[in-house]
């Protein structure tokens, strides 16, 4: 399609058509959006538009479409103010057009501009910072790369070298190698805020220097830093957070999609449980609680409070335990977006786990996008002094794992985002951060039978599940409520008679989370008597779990 | 208060006719669209406006505007290049004003020359320029015609014009092109608002009353005007300035259209503004001088703040309001506004003018004896310099959208404003918006498609609204006011605010629904948020001279103890979120050194540093301070004086010194044993000394308590969360966060009030009340809960905005005390209040049972046939014997008693006690 490979002539086109001077046609809509819209409204015509990365930025002409799929880092670089359109002379044989320069880079070297410049003909544009998304699974990675040959001839071919350098501290896990573009847009909406995932259809513009703003010669473009990709966004989209490849974008499983798991939930639970179990020395109880945390989320905050989110703390009293790591390859195969932090003390010392606003917004371990999984490996910590640094961090650990925010420190202020963060903890004994929930593993030997990797067919299956149900929408009746509401009343009265420990609102709370994350992961979508009968004894056998530890 | 704004005029360049001439000027200046005065080249004013005018301006600059000088005259003198010059700087390459020709006719160049005619002299002294707003040339020119008509560049271009009618520039209408400026029409609007304006109009308009100062009444300006020029004699260096209110422009009925055309174009009625104030002044106090200075008018209060984010490109060159955060400034940049050379050979002396941030060196010496090539030498300290400071503004943190990083703006600020902030600041920002093409190249004139923004300041405001305003009292004790504070304030809080905080003052049970609206997702313990809630409205501050006590503080001090998961933290994060200067603290991660203050080493200047702990930060606010038992044995003496005296003193690293720490104190704290034992009384429950809880006006027990109904409410309000119904948090009619925020501000500033006589006959009654309540022999109340109860009562006025204190809010207060004591002195072993388990830790019931106890324990130890025996041990049988509790404090103070008694004698630590007999007690008996 040209349209893939010269974008602004069908842009210039429209404008021709669509926009007159001094008319007061809104200059953010003369028909580019919708018209992409319409030539791109399946997956399938999406998919032709070639994706920008670090390997395909070499070959893609300037100009072009392309579809980029990120995390937005930050989104005020410093505000612009350019040229929407102005009258040029081409140079060598001076012939004047009224040229749109909006989603480009501006006129070319070889245009001259004629015409003054004035207000009416200025657009207003905002940049974004955007870098691939934190964490990303490979098999996601796959999924996106075109399969066919062609794309790999095209691979080949030699064309100038467009820089595509990243700003390191822009990226929140040091040493892992990244790619970012500079987005702009000119949209005024400001639902697409940091930490999204975007996907972005838009035309790739000139590598440039990032302006920090912070020059204080205003007419001069700043000299140091490095050159990063600019694209100039025509459509900007919020992708929901399961980050599964072959799901819409909006995240909602479709009702087929829901149908078949609900009925195959049951079978597909048994196995993952049996596949993370191995991970997890043989413990399927552990496992059970692990699969319960992937399909958690935070799907409500109302007035204060902070629903569905689910952090783990796995204690293994082993020396050099191998969970960790087995549980890391595991979330890996099955999750879209895994991170592994090992919390030694230098890593806690030296890096950033919350981002700060310097010179520029800096990135910290913790600005991922929603719905990824940060594995915390506690056991790799070893004694020593926690400096300032450290205790900054962990306390932004512990904020997450609390209430699910995450804040910014600026100069003079900071910030306070919300995150959707699981937090799954392996350590040696308790854990330094607060979680909602923590066993003692306690290892059982596999039968050699249970010993074996799942089929690539077997992990698919347990990639939908996984992604399709943490989204689903979960009730539970006024019924169910009441029962529950009479339960907690009479365990109280009856703890008190018996002197015995009071049953807690917090513990209330916890079993109800515990309900909902049964009742889906048995692919139930109401609250049924039988799934809180087993969230009740999961909460029961967590608190001896937990207890074993504290009397050890 | 929306300002009636003129439609703008669009500044679109119109088409001359006949001017194909121009049309190579017109190139090189297109590329820099947006510096004031240059996109809008003047010219015969026929094209630009259908206004009637008559006349071209006298001394446009058109290409026609050549021609009618004698071919000698303009080479002599550089006019034609310089204007163009003047024409095409933009205001960041010559951020000074623009150049003034060496030929001493400086009414040529855009800096106004505000001197009167009686003040030949002034064309020879130097003269302060605006550095912010560098006037259109056409404006600056006609003003130099109006001050100084019989300048030798009139008399030169005489012959020229019609001089009939402009040598008398008042008569005819001049608008400036491209603009709805009509010059004189501008001038005497504003001269007129100068004269009449008096305070009073714009109090009837807002909100009427009846009664009016003598100051109100009389026009305002000149008063203002008066009490400057007093400064300016007594002070040589003064800033000689004049804010400007612009809302005051809106009050005056034919000023009114000044507003508007001032915030289309600054650069255009700004001079005009400032020669009116000049010449109003010169009128005024014909006998001050100057010294060659002259006023310059900072507007302010636009009237709209427009949020960083909405300034778009139609907001270029015009005059805005912003606010924001300052987050770091440049340090001061001398900006050359003119150099000065010498020959090295002859010491022939030239100067040049400074012109697009560039000087030009002269290449030769204009010494025609000497003519030297190559030897003028710069000569630093006889040049002329201006300050400059650039500037990083950050928006608001309250304006920022959710799920967005916040932007931040680039402010240039000039001559006096310069240092006039610091980072932290929260500014408000009166200022024009300016775009600049960036260059491609610095060497290359090529620009891109593409504008930076910037802000050139005209007056900064402090402000600080998010928070709680601090206290007025404070923020005057603590010395002078910011001087930019704006000159002519009436009120800082805008009148439909005011109106919404009179209306909520009205609710009928206002109490309620407020201690309703504190923390709204916390259950129920509706007495610990009206605590909490009188705890933000503060008591009074009071000075007694007579008694010699300097101050009397009004801060409530608020303590929460109770079992752990009980919503205690998530009180104070709330009053944290609210309070004014809230600090939050955890005792355990803060050491001495983070609550009180600290001494450091700045890590620029290698200088000793105090920084202030979080006491003294949240001077004049609340201070929450989380797990308050867990905090050292050094910060809690800290704390001591904090309550009573309010200062800390600090001595660190040779430096000594008490900092204010006017602050209220909500603290929480988890009990001894993790749960609260119902058997011991408070002060064995925390593990706090009781001095220091002493020192809390208000103490409140947050127990997890079995109760049918409480339960079943509980079970549903968590239920409720999750069935993602609205959870009952006691009603709908909540005030909002913000609401509530700037109503406590506005009480507190505002608000007052003083006991009367009924109320203090009730508050004596109520404190007699409670002393009788030990029954005559324990003491209940002291001197500290009656003045716990007058604050708390104070406090409860001033959340009705009354001034005065009445019945019923000594009642309350009373009440809240009671309450109180009930749960904290209550002896639980005898039913009775005693405060002195509060004061001394020690009640009367215990005074009376040391002696049995002290018996028994000696029984006790008689009965063992060791000698040694352990600490520990000794309790548990103790406590296995008596029917009530025995704490570890009540044990070790009764064989306190027995060591000096010399029976036993206890040596070793903590829990390796060993209680030694000296003698068997029948021996001794």
């Amino acid at each position: 399609m040209s349209v893939i490979e010269r974008p602004l002539e069908t842009i210039q086109e429209l404008f021709r058509k669509n926009w007159k001077e001094g008319e007061s046609t809104d200059k953010n809509d003369f028909g580019v959006t919708k018209h992409f819209q319409e030539l791109f409204d399946t997956r399938e015509k999406l998919s032709k538009i070639p994706v920008l990365d670090a390997q395909s930025i070499s070959t893609l002409p300037l100009n072009s479409l392309v579809r980029f799929r990120c995390m937005v880092q930050d989104t005020e670089l410093s505000q612009e103010v350019a040229l929407f359109a102005s009258t040029i002379s081409n140079k060598p044989d001076g012939e004047e057009a009224f040229i749109c320069h909006r989603y480009s880079d501006g006129p070319h070297e070889d245009q001259m501009l004629t015409s003054r410049q004035n207000q009416e003909l200025m657009d207003l544009r905002s940049s974004y910072y955007c870098v691939s998304v934190p964490g990303q699974s490979q098999w996601v990675k796959d999924a996106d790369k075109p399969t066919d040959l062609d794309a790999a001839v095209d691979g080949l071919k030699l064309e100038e070298k467009k820089a595509s350098e990243v700003i390191a501290e822009r990226f929140p896990f040091p040493a892992v190698s990244h790619f970012a573009a500079v987005v702009k847009t000119h949209s005024s909406d400001v639902s697409i805020g940091v930490a999204d995932m975007v996907e972005v259809i838009g035309v790739l513009g000139a590598s440039d220097k990032v302006s920090s703003g912070d020059s204080f010669d205003f007419q001069e473009e700043s000299t140091a830093g490095p050159r990063i990709p600019t694209v100039h966004a025509i459509l900007m989209n919020k992708v929901e957070d399961h980050g599964h490849p072959e799901l819409e974008v909006n995240g909602r499983p479709t009702e087929t999609d829901l149908e078949n798991l609900t009925r195959d939930a049951k079978t597909i639970r048994e196995n993952l449980i049996q596949y993370i179990a191995q991970a997890v020395r043989g413990d399927k109880f552990a496992a059970e609680l692990v699969l319960l945390q992937l399909l958690a989320r935070v799907y409500s905050r109302p007035s204060g409070a902070v629903l569905g989110k689910f952090s783990l703390n796995l204690k293994d009293s082993t020396a050099n335990s191998p969970v960790a790591k087995s549980l890391e390859n595991v979330a890996k195969s099955v999750l879209p977006k895994v991170h592994a932090i090992p919390m030694t003390l230098e890593n806690l010392n030296k890096n950033y786990f919350y981002p700060r606003g310097e010179e520029h917004l800096c990135s910290g371990m913790l600005q991922v996008t929603r719905g990824t999984l940060l594995l915390l490996d506690e056991t790799a910590m070893e004694e020593g002094t926690l400096v300032d640094q450290g205790i900054k961090n962990l306390k932004a650990v512990s904020d997450v794992s609390l209430y699910q925010t995450l804040n910014y420190v600026f100069p003079y202020n900071s910030l306070e985002f919300q995150t959707d963060i699981s937090l799954l903890i392996i350590s040696f004994g308790s854990s330094l951060i607060p979680v909602d929930c923590g066993i003692t593993l306690k290892p059982e030997p596999a039968s050699p039978d249970q010993q074996s990797e799942p089929t690539e067919e077997e992990l698919q299956s347990f990639r939908r599940y996984i992604s399709a149900l943490r989204l689903a929408e979960y009730k539970f009746s006024e019924d169910m409520a009441k029962e529950i509401e009479t339960e907690f009343m009479e365990q109280r009265k009856a703890a008190s008679a018996a002197g015995s420990t009071l049953i807690t609102p917090n513990d209330l709370a916890l079993n109800i989370s515990l309900a909902r994350l049964v009742a889906l992961s048995k692919g139930e979508l109401t609250l049924t008597r039988e799934c809180w009968d087993h969230a009740v004894a999961l909460s029961k056998q967590i608190k001896e779990r937990s207890s074993t530890t504290t009397t050890e | 208060m929306s300002s009636p704004r003129t439609p703008r005029t669009p500044r679109r360049p119109i088409a001359r006719p006949g001017t194909s001439s121009s049309q190579g000027r017109d190139n090189v200046s297109s590329d820099f669209p947006s510096s004031p005065g240059l996109q809008y080249p003047s010219s015969p004013g026929v094209g630009g406006s259908g206004l009637g005018v008559n006349s071209p301006l006298p001394f446009a600059t058109t290409p026609g505007f050549q021609v009618q000088y004698q071919p000698g005259q303009f080479a002599q003198t550089p006019i034609r290049p310089h204007l163009q010059d003047s024409e095409l700087s933009s205001p960041m390459a010559m951020p000074s004003s623009p150049p003034r020709s060496n030929l001493g006719s400086s009414h040529l160049r855009s800096d106004i020359s505000y001197g009167t005619q009686r003040d030949g002299q002034g064309l020879q002294t130097p003269r302060r320029r605006r550095g912010d707003v560098v006037s259109s040339p056409q404006v600056a020119r006609h003003l130099a015609l109006m001050t100084d008509p019989a300048s030798d560049f009139a008399l030169n271009s005489g012959g020229a014009f019609p001089t009939s009618q402009d040598n008398d520039p008042t008569q005819v209408v001049k608008v400036v092109w491209g603009t709805s400026v009509e010059i004189n029409d501008v001038i005497s609007r504003f001269k007129d608002f100068l004269h009449e304006f008096t305070q009073k109009s714009r109090i009837t308009q807002e909100n009427p009353r009846g009664l009016y100062t003598e100051s109100e009444k009389q026009p305002f300006y000149p008063q203002l005007i008066d009490q400057a020029s007093e400064i300016s004699v007594m002070r040589r260096t003064a800033a000689r300035q004049l804010n400007l209110d612009c809302q005051n422009l809106l009050y005056h009925p034919y000023a009114k259209k000044v507003h508007g055309m001032l915030i289309d174009y600054p650069a255009e009625v700004l001079p005009l503004l400032d020669f009116t104030l000049n010449e109003f002044f010169a009128d005024a106090y014909p006998e001050d001088d100057l010294r060659g200075d002259s006023l310059m008018i900072r507007p302010f209060n636009l009237g709209k703040c427009i949020n960083t984010r909405d300034l778009g490109p139609s907001d270029i060159d015009r005059l805005v309001t912003v606010k924001g955060l300052m987050l770091r400034t440049s340090s001061v940049i001398p900006n050359v506004k003119k150099a000065f050379f010498q020959c090295l050979v002859c010491e022939q002396s030239a100067s040049s003018e400074a012109d697009r941030g560039r000087i030009t060196e002269p290449t030769k010496c204009p010494n025609q004896v000497c003519g030297a090539l190559n030897s003028m030498s710069l000569i630093h300290n006889r040049g002329e310099y201006a300050d400059k400071q650039v500037c990083r503004m950050q928006e608001m943190p309250e304006s920022i959208p959710d799920g967005q990083t916040p932007q931040s703006i680039s402010l240039v600020v000039h001559d006096d404003l310069v240092d006039v902030c610091k980072p932290g600041d929260r500014l408000e920002i009166t200022a024009v918006f300016r775009g600049v093409p960036v260059r491609v190249n610095p060497r290359q004139r090529t620009v891109k498609s593409l504008y930076r923004t910037y802000l050139d300041v005209v007056h900064i405001k402090k402000s600080d609204k998010k928070r709680l305003a601090i206290d007025d009292e404070i923020s005057n004790h603590s010395g002078k006011r910011a001087t930019y504070q704006g000159g002519d304030e009436i009120e800082v809080q805008s009148e439909d605010i005011i109106a919404k905080i009179k209306e909520i003052s009205m609710l009928p049970n206002l109490y309620e629904t407020l201690a309703r609206s504190v923390a709204p997702s916390i259950f129920e313990h509706d007495d610990i948020k009206k605590g909490v809630l009188l705890q933000m409205f503060g008591g009074t501050n009071k000075t007694f001279r007579k008694a010699g006590s300097p101050r009397y503080r009004g801060d409530i001090n608020v303590l929460l103890v109770g079992d752990p998961g009980t919503s205690k933290s998530q009180i104070l994060s709330y009053v944290h979120k609210i309070a004014p200067r809230g600090v939050y603290t955890s005792g355990k991660g803060s050491s001495a050194v983070g609550l009180t203050a600290y001494v450091t080493r700045d890590p620029d200047t290698r200088q000793l540093v105090l920084e202030s702990g979080a006491l003294v930060l949240s001077d004049g606010g609340i201070c929450c301070i989380d797990e308050f038992d867990k905090m050292s044995d050094a910060t809690r003496s800290v704390l001591h004086e904090v309550m009573e005296q309010q200062t800390v003193s600090v001595a660190k690293a040779g430096i000594i010194t008490t900092l204010n720490a006017r602050t209220s104190l909500l603290a929480a704290a988890n009990p001894i044993h993790s749960q609260y034992n119902h058997r011991l009384p408070m002060v064995d429950n925390i593990d706090l000394p009781p001095t220091l809880i002493s020192r809390f006006d208000l103490l409140y027990l947050v127990l997890d308590i079995v109760n049918e109904t409480s339960d079943r409410r509980l079970a549903r309000h968590i239920l409720s969360l999750y069935l993602e119904d609205a959870p009952e948090t006691g009603g709908a009619d909540i005030i909002p966060i913000d609401t509530l925020t700037s109503y406590i501000s506005y009480a507190r500033n505002n608000c007052h009030p003083m006991l009367t006589e009924e109320a203090s006959a009730v508050l004596v009654q109520c404190y007699l009340d409670l002393r009788k309540l030990g029954g005559g022999k324990q003491i209940t109340a002291t001197t500290r809960q009656l003045e716990s109860m007058i604050r708390l009562a104070e406090a409860r006025a001033r959340l009705r905005l009354s001034p005065d204190v009445e019945k019923e809010d000594v009642e309350e207060a009373s009440r809240l005390i009671r309450e109180g004591l009930k749960e904290s002195a209550m002896d639980p072993r005898t039913g009775l209040l005693d405060m002195d388990l509060l004061t001394t830790g020690q009640g009367s019931y215990d005074r009376g049972h040391l002696e049995d106890m002290r018996r028994e324990l000696l029984n006790l130890l008689n009965a063992s046939d060791k000698t040694n025996l352990r600490w520990s041990d000794v309790l548990a049988d103790f406590n296995a014997q008596s029917s009530v509790g025995v704490s570890e404090e009540q044990f070790s103070r009764v064989l306190g008693e027995l060591e000096q008694q010399q029976y036993i004698k206890v040596s070793g630590k903590r829990g390796l006690r060993v209680i030694k007999k000296l003698m068997t007690g029948q021996d001794r008996e």
